[in-house]
């Protein structure tokens, strides 16, 4: 892989990296450390990827790993009280309460299957789950939100 | 139903525009690589964790005194801890203290330039189930802790303390460095014992180059209990300590450079260079290679996968405690892969093997 495919792979994938990002952290100063962290190590890494057809699913591993990464180092050094804001676009409600009601396990599979238009094969080897529980997960999700929007 | 599918079919347009700070960093970082930078040591978290975890595993449920990382890694003949780090860790400053309903013990530090590791015991003081900051209450619990409970089956924490109306508490404990001298991952995993106390392994992976002669660190240790009703965090029901550490740096004490008769050819690849050294935990070994006019980078991932270093009777070397590997192709057709053994000092001789082709190294 060299750095021109690099720079034009992370530039047609910003725009999914950003709501998975999003999605895991709700807060876009930890999202944009999450991005460049996440950018710098899939560059490190770049010879472990060994077909770049697959290059968004292996940046979405990488980048899932770095927000969690992010979120240990956010717990370890604040107290609940000094949390980051999490800034949920106020204009959509349905947005809000996916983000505020689901717990992440259930969001961030849903999230990709919807927003992003992955299959469960992909989201399981995305999430190094099996494709049974991500299918399990994305109907608890669901069940969950219904009742959020019946209320 | 449908009102549901509706709003998830436009999910994607509903998630605010990215922000210009988040593209302008991640599209700054992106366009910052340099083509010629030699890659790190790769550690995918996810491997790792995995490995940590499996090495880890008891294949019986372990008493309290035998949760140590030399006994757990003794289960496994895969993984190996040398015996001076197991004296230093033994001899570890301990400390014990009362965290809430729990029992903390500080068990064992070890900081060889390349790895540190803090694990602490956790013993609740009255029936409890306890889970890490690494696991969800949902999560199905360890077979070992599943015993400890009289439990059979798959079940989640959450639904074991509600069973048994147990107090549910879930663990953090994790060590504050300074982020400098940190170079690659930093992990943790659980080992239960046989009354259902848990010792949490911290590890994380240093620069030996950086890191000073004594680490001076923060070990945070925080309990919640869990709401069973409201499947989170009850307020009110935290506990916090901060302990302050300084963990003596042992340090690379001997280095060895290898050399062989012949070619060094190992099928499409050769030899060129082996140097190793010598830490209380190990033996971290780097070995270059060139590869042929026609050789592919496939096959250089084929190499790494296939090479057996082995002491001079066959027995592989058993891999060592840092959990990584280096795997570096940006100067092709020059290979560089490296590793950890877990021996006790640096082979006099050793035999490299891959399928057919055998060297022995001195």
């Amino acid at each position: 892989m060299n750095k021109d495919f690099f720079v034009q792979e992370i530039e047609k994938s910003s725009g999914m990296m950003y709501r998975v990002a999003f999605t895991i952290l709700r807060n876009d100063d930890d999202c944009r450390d999450a991005l460049q962290e996440a950018a710098l190590k899939a560059w490190e890494k770049r010879n472990r990827l060994r077909e770049e057809k697959y290059f968004a699913t292996w940046m979405t591993r990488i980048l899932i790993n770095e927000c969690y990464n992010i979120q240990r180092k956010r717990k370890r050094m604040l107290y609940f009280a000094d949390a980051p804001e999490e800034s949920y676009p106020p204009h959509d409600p349905t947005l809000s309460i996916i983000l505020r009601s689901l717990p992440e396990k259930l969001r961030l599979p849903l999230m990709l299957q919807y927003a992003e238009g992955m299959q469960y094969e992909e989201i399981a080897k995305i999430l190094h789950l099996p494709a049974s529980t991500v299918r399990g997960r994305i109907h608890r999700a669901k069940q969950r939100l219904r009742k959020e929007l019946e209320a | 139903m449908k009102m549901l599918e509706n709003e998830l079919q436009n999910l994607k347009e509903k998630f605010p525009d990215m922000p210009k700070a988040c593209h302008q960093g991640l599209m700054d970082a992106a366009r910052s690589v340099k083509e010629e930078e030699k890659m790190k040591k790769f550690t995918m978290r996810t491997v790792l964790v995995t490995a940590l975890i499996l090495a880890l595993t008891a294949a019986v449920a372990l008493a309290a005194g035998q949760l140590g990382l030399k006994d757990l890694l003794g289960n496994h003949g895969s993984y190996a801890l040398p015996s001076a780090a197991q004296e230093i860790m033994e001899n570890s400053e301990k400390k014990t203290f009362t965290l809430g309903p729990v029992s903390v013990t500080l068990e064992e530090t070890l900081a060889d330039g390349y790895l540190i590791y803090a694990n602490t015991l956790v013993t609740a003081k009255e029936p409890s189930v306890l889970f890490t900051w690494g696991c969800d209450p949902t999560d199905y619990i360890y077979p070992e802790l599943a015993a400890a409970l009289g439990l059979e089956g798959r079940i989640s924490y959450l639904d074991a303390a509600k069973q048994l109306k147990l107090p549910l508490y879930r663990i953090s404990s994790w060590l504050e460095y300074d982020y400098q001298y940190q170079d690659g991952e930093e992990m943790s995993a659980e080992v239960y014992g046989e009354n259902g106390e848990v010792l949490c392994v911290f590890m994380a992976q240093t620069d030996p180059e950086k890191m000073p002669e004594i680490l001076d660190g923060t070990l945070h240790i925080r309990v919640e209990q869990w709401d069973l009703a409201a499947g989170e965090s009850m307020t009110g029901k935290e506990w916090s300590r901060e302990e302050q550490l300084s963990i003596p740096v042992q340090g690379v004490t001997a280095e060895k450079k290898y050399a062989w008769e012949g070619k060094g050819t190992l099928g499409e690849f050769t030899l060129t260079e082996v140097t190793a050294q010598k830490t209380c935990a190990g033996v971290y070994y780097t070995a270059v290679f060139k590869a042929d006019d026609g050789a592919n980078r496939d096959a250089a991932h084929a190499l790494y996968d296939a090479l057996n270093w082995m002491d001079m009777e066959g027995n592989a070397f058993p891999a060592g405690v840092s959990f990584s590997g280096e795997f570096d192709l940006e100067a092709w057709p020059r290979v560089t892969l490296g590793g950890m053994w877990g021996i006790d000092d640096l082979p006099d001789t050793m035999k490299l093997k891959m399928g057919e082709y055998e060297m022995e190294l001195k």
